[in-house]
C-alpha cells in the first residue's frame, strides 16, 4: 500500500501539530489508519458507519494526544481508543437495522468481483462468529488474533491486566469454537 | 519471553477442524485493508483536524480540588509553624509550594478523558454525515431475499464445471433476486461466458456490449473482450 499524502500539508512539516513530545496525527494515520479501518469492522461496527468511526477515533486522537504518556506503546494507545470507539458505535446501533442502501459504486478496482466474493464470505463468516462474543472477548480476540498485537499490549490497550488478558483470550476461543460449530450446522442445514 | 499462546493463524499442527476452519477465516482477512483510494478519501475528511493544533492537556477537574486541598495544608502548617514553632535550623516551605505540582496528565482516567467536550476540534468543519446516518437508521421493510455471494458463487462453480445451462439459470436467478446486488458485474461475466460456451454467441455479444457500456472501467472488460474473440470451447 502505497503512502497517502496530504496535499495540503506536504510542505509543512515545521509546522505540522505537535505537543512537545506527543506524535504526529498525521503520521499516526499513515501509519495505523488501515489497520484501524479493518479493525472497526471486526469490532463489529456496521459497514455504514465505519467511516463515521473511523472519523470519530481521530477526533479522540486528537484531542487526547496531548495526554498520551508513553506508559504503552503508541500503538496500544491508539488501538485501545479504536476498541472504546467500536463499541460506542455497536451500542448506539443497537436499536437501529442496517439496510440496504445504493448500490456499489463503480471504481477502478483491479480486483474481479470474484476476489471480492471470497473476501467477502470470509468477513461474513467472520462477522458472524465474532458478533457471537462479548464485547471484552472479541476485543482481545481481535487485537490478539487479527491486528496480532503482543499479549502485553493487548492488556495495555484494554486497560486490563495482563492476567485478565490471558483470560479473557482464552474464554473468546472457546467461545469461537463454540460459534464455528453453530455456523457449520446452520450452513449444513441451509 | 513471551508466554503468548500460539495464535490460530501460525499454528502447524491444528487440533480440530474447527481450527483449521477459524485459521483459513482469518488468513483470509489478513491481507484485507482499505484501498488507497479509500484512505486519500478519508485523509480528506480529516483534513480540518490536521490543520488544526492538537487540544492542550487539560489538568482534571479533580486536580483542581486537590491543588487547593494542598495549598490549604500547606499554608495552615506553614502559619502554625511560623506562630509556634519556627526553628532557624528547620528547611521551610517555599510558598511557591503551595501550588499543587503540576501531575503528568496522562494519570487522567482515560474514560473520563474521552467523555470531556471536545474543546479545540473544530467538529463542524468536518464534513456533515447526518443525510446518510438518518437515511441508514431508517425503520425499514425488510429487505428482499438476496444471496447475492450464495447465487453467484454457485453459477460460477457451476461454469468452472463445464455446465453453462446451470450457471446461466443461477445468473438469472441473481437477475430476479438480488437487480442491484453488489455482484452484478461479476454475474453478467458469468452469463456471458456461459452464453459463449452454449454457443449463443449473438447474444453473448448483445450482453457484453450492454455491459460495457454499464462498467466501462470493470476489471472484467479485458476478460469479456478475450472470451469473445476466441471460439468457445
Amino acid at each position: 500500500m502505497r503512502a497517502v499524502s496530504f496535499p495540503s500539508l506536504a510542505s509543512t512539516d515545521a509546522a505540522a501539530p505537535e505537543v512537545s513530545g506527543a506524535p504526529d496525527i498525521r503520521a499516526i494515520f499513515r501509519d495505523y489508519g488501515a489497520f484501524i479501518y479493518t479493525m472497526l469492522r471486526s469490532l463489529g461496527v456496521r459497514a455504514s458507519d465505519v467511516d463515521d468511526a473511523f472519523q470519530e477515533v481521530f477526533v479522540v486522537i486528537h484531542r487526547k494526544l496531548a495526554t498520551y504518556g508513553r506508559r504503552g506503546t503508541l500503538r496500544s494507545w491508539v488501538y485501545g481508543i479504536c476498541v472504546r470507539v467500536a463499541f460506542r458505535f455497536r451500542r448506539r446501533a443497537g436499536a437501529t437495522r442496517e439496510i440496504a442502501t445504493d448500490e456499489v459504486p463503480e471504481t477502478a478496482d483491479p480486483m474481479t468481483p470474484a476476489e471480492h466474493l471470497r473476501e467477502r464470505q470470509a468477513r461474513e463468516i467472520l462477522c458472524a462468529i465474532l458478533d457471537e462474543l462479548d464485547d471484552d472477548k472479541r476485543a482481545v480476540f481481535v487485537l490478539f488474533e487479527l491486528e496480532g498485537l503482543p499479549m502485553q499490549e493487548v492488556a495495555e490497550s484494554l486497560q486490563c491486566p495482563l492476567q485478565t488478558a490471558y483470560s479473557r483470550l482464552r474464554a473468546a476461543r472457546e467461545a469461537v469454537d463454540a460459534a464455528v460449530d453453530r455456523h457449520r450446522s446452520r450452513r449444513d442445514f441451509k | 519471553m513471551s508466554r503468548d499462546p500460539i495464535r490460530l493463524v501460525d499454528l502447524r499442527d491444528l487440533p480440530s477442524s474447527k481450527a483449521e476452519f477459524m485459521r483459513d477465516v482469518i488468513r483470509a482477512q489478513l491481507t484485507v485493508r482499505p484501498s488507497d483510494e479509500k484512505m486519500e478519501e478519508l485523509a480528506s475528511r480529516l483534513a480540518p483536524l490536521f490543520e488544526t493544533a492538537p487540544a492542550p492537556a487539560r489538568p482534571a477537574p479533580w486536580l483542581g480540588v486537590a491543588a487547593a486541598a494542598v495549598a490549604s495544608a500547606v499554608l495552615v502548617v506553614g502559619i502554625y509553624w511560623t506562630t509556634h514553632e519556627a526553628k532557624p535550623d528547620r528547611p521551610r516551605h517555599p510558598s511557591s509550594t503551595a501550588s499543587a505540582p503540576a501531575q503528568p496528565v496522562d494519570r487522567m482516567p482515560p474514560h473520563s478523558a474521552e467523555l470531556e467536550p471536545p474543546p479545540a476540534v473544530p467538529v463542524d468543519a468536518l464534513p456533515s454525515v447526518q443525510a446518510r446516518r438518518a437515511r441508514a437508521a431508517m425503520p425499514a421493510s425488510p429487505p428482499p431475499r438476496c444471496d447475492d455471494v450464495t447465487l453467484v458463487d454457485a453459477a460460477d462453480t457451476e461454469l468452472r464445471a463445464g455446465n453453462p445451462d446451470a450457471a446461466l439459470a443461477l445468473a438469472r436467478e441473481h437477475e430476479r433476486r438480488c437487480p442491484a446486488g453488489a455482484l452484478v458485474q461479476e454475474r453478467e461475466r458469468i452469463a456471458i461466458e456461459a452464453l459463449l460456451r452454449l454457443g449463443r454467441v449473438d447474444q453473448a455479444r448483445a450482453r457484453a456490449r450492454a455491459f460495457e457500456a454499464r462498467f466501462p472501467s470493470s476489471p472484467h472488460v479485458g476478460r469479456i473482450r478475450e472470451a469473445l474473440d476466441r471460439p468457445p470451447r
